[in-house]
């Protein structure tokens, strides 16, 4: 007749569901070994041996129970929390490349071909007004398109999949030092040249971008310095600032504060490790270092498939 | 001038078939939308001058170039939307001698088309300010040596890493093609500054332009 599948309970119960699982197996089974205590021990044992017999059974009796009721069911939802929001990560980049590309290389082709042919034809047409015409409307494309190549830029920059990492940040860098007034230097010269998994690269990208704009938002600095560097097998990005620094960092942050959660959840996606070095008055210290895998010569990405 | 175009875009095809056609000294031989059997096409064809964008389906071209120069003698000029310099700066050290923006005027690209063709470098990203910023890194002064070798004769080696940084190639590439270290690169490239007296990129390539390698 057909059926029906109702998923409320996917993974794990709720927080109180557990509570009570838990209070009601630990009296239960104290309760019972209390009860059998006596028959499984020959008579005025000492106390001392009591509780150790006492101690052993609840143990063993709980234990098992404990793993399959709570332990396991937890580990599982945090398995299934991991992947799920590395492939939502994974398919937000994605979608932007796709995104991106279609802008810079759609729409923006066709605007390139409007301004060129524009800016050519207004060589042509001698007469005054018409010149002007031609002129303003070849302006008018330019911006078209130096907006398109803007918003593909911001959505996800196509130097990180040509060119690397490397390029990316410095082309991120240059663009804050150009639109803040902030002096922003980078190193990067033993990572130049190397290319490392899509996912890494992503990552590091991003975490820079935000760490960046943390020092733009809140930091107050003059100068931000950031350094990419190999250490060992290890990728590490550091990007410090001389503003004045963060005085605590909550463990549970108002909404909207997402930003260092988003760095951490990243780093520890890919197996790395955040650290945050801050002297109130002095400026900020954010380090991240992820297992550096490097890419395959052959597996160069494109946007379009 | 025998010239291939490699773009993806109909359009800009069209178009610079149409620019080419008013050229007496240049013909348009061959055409390709993708990087595939691109290469047998230029060697079937027998170009001279390769005329590339830089973003293609089934990958970016930037290692076509290097594909290019080694299999074919013909001298590539890049034309791509991209206008980071990086893009430029990486397709002149993959053995690119032009690189052009698409939104430059079509009398531009004209412009590079023959120069490129003449051998010479021709750089526009359609930004003077960049475009200049990028022709000044390209000449930083390089390594100079520490042992005099003044006034006595390249060897053969050097003769061909000259050649090479004359093409306006870096030394990383120059290593790769030669299989020696990039530091071995660097040391030949500081003796032939001493032995000739030269300083900046654009030195060797003048220099080994001039000497006809
Ligand atoms: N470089 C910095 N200098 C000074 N304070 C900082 C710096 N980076 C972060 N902070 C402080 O840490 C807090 C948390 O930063 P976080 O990036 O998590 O949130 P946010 O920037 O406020 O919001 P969001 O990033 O979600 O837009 C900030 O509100 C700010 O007070
Ligand atoms: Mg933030």
């Amino acid at each position: 007749m057909g059926w029906r599948l109702t998923m409320q309970r996917a993974v794990s119960p709720p927080p109180w569901v557990v509570w009570g699982m838990v209070l009601i197996t630990i009296s239960l089974t104290e309760f019972a070994v209390m009860v059998t205590l006596p028959r499984l021990l020959p008579a005025n044992t000492s106390r001392v041996w009591d509780s150790i017999v006492d101690a052993i059974l609840l143990t063993s009796i709980i234990s098992p129970l404990m793993w399959w009721s709570t332990v396991r069911p937890l580990q599982e939802a945090a398995r299934l929390r991991e992947r799920f929001v590395s492939d939502l990560i994974a398919g937000t980049e994605r979608e932007r490349r796709r995104i991106a590309h279609e802008l810079h290389d759609g729409l923006g082709q066709s605007l390139t071909l409007l301004v060129s042919g524009l800016r050519s034809l207004s060589d042509l047409v001698r007469n005054d007004e018409p010149h002007r015409r031609v002129v303003d409307l070849a302006r008018i494309a330019q911006q078209a398109l130096s907006d398109a190549k803007q918003m593909a830029m911001g959505l996800r920059p196509s130097l990180l999949d040509d060119l690397g990492l490397a390029n990316a940040i410095q082309r991120l860098a240059d663009d804050v030092a150009n639109h803040e007034k902030l002096g922003v230097s980078v190193v990067a010269t033993t990572v130049e040249g190397h290319r490392f998994l899509d996912e890494v690269e992503t990552a590091m990208f991003r975490i820079c971008q935000e760490a960046l704009q943390n020092v733009c938002k809140h930091s107050k600095a003059s100068q931000v310095a950031i350094t990419l560097s190999l250490a060992g097998d290890h990728l590490r990005l550091e990007v410090s600032d001389n503003g004045q620094g963060i005085e605590s960092i909550r463990r549970s942050p108002t909404s909207g504060q997402l930003g260092l959660i988003g760095i951490r959840e990243r780093a520890t996606l890919l197996r790395g490790q955040l650290t945050i070095v801050s002297v109130v008055g002095q400026g900020t210290r954010l380090i991240v270092e992820l297992p550096a895998q490097r890419q395959k010569e052959e597996t160069a990405r494109c946007a379009s498939c | 001038m025998r010239v291939m175009l490699i773009d993806d875009h109909s359009l800009v095809r069209a178009g610079l078939k149409q620019l080419v056609a008013a050229q007496s000294d240049i013909v348009v031989v061959a055409e390709a939308n993708r990087v595939d059997g691109a290469l047998e096409m230029a060697q079937k064809s027998r170009a001279e001058l390769v005329v590339l964008d830089l973003t293609l389906p089934g990958g970016a071209s930037l290692p076509f170039v290097a594909v290019l120069r080694r299999e074919t003698s013909a001298k590539v000029l890049i034309l791509t939307m991209h206008d980071d310099p990086a893009y430029a700066r990486a397709a002149l050290a993959a053995g690119a001698l032009g690189y052009v923006v698409k939104s430059c005027p079509e009398s531009v690209l004209l412009e590079a088309l023959q120069s490129v063709s003449r051998g010479r470098l021709f750089i526009d990203l359609d930004n003077d300010e960049q475009t200049d910023h990028l022709w000044k890194t390209l000449m930083q002064p390089s390594i100079s040596g520490d042992t005099d070798y003044s006034g006595s004769k390249l060897s053969s080696r050097e003769t061909e890493v000259l050649r090479m940084l004359g093409q306006g190639l870096s030394n990383l590439v120059i290593a790769e093609r030669l299989e020696l270290s990039p530091k071995t690169v660097a040391t030949y490239r500081a003796r032939i500054a001493e032995k000739v007296g030269l300083k900046t990129t654009a030195d060797f390539v003048k220099y080994a332009r001039d000497m006809g390698f």
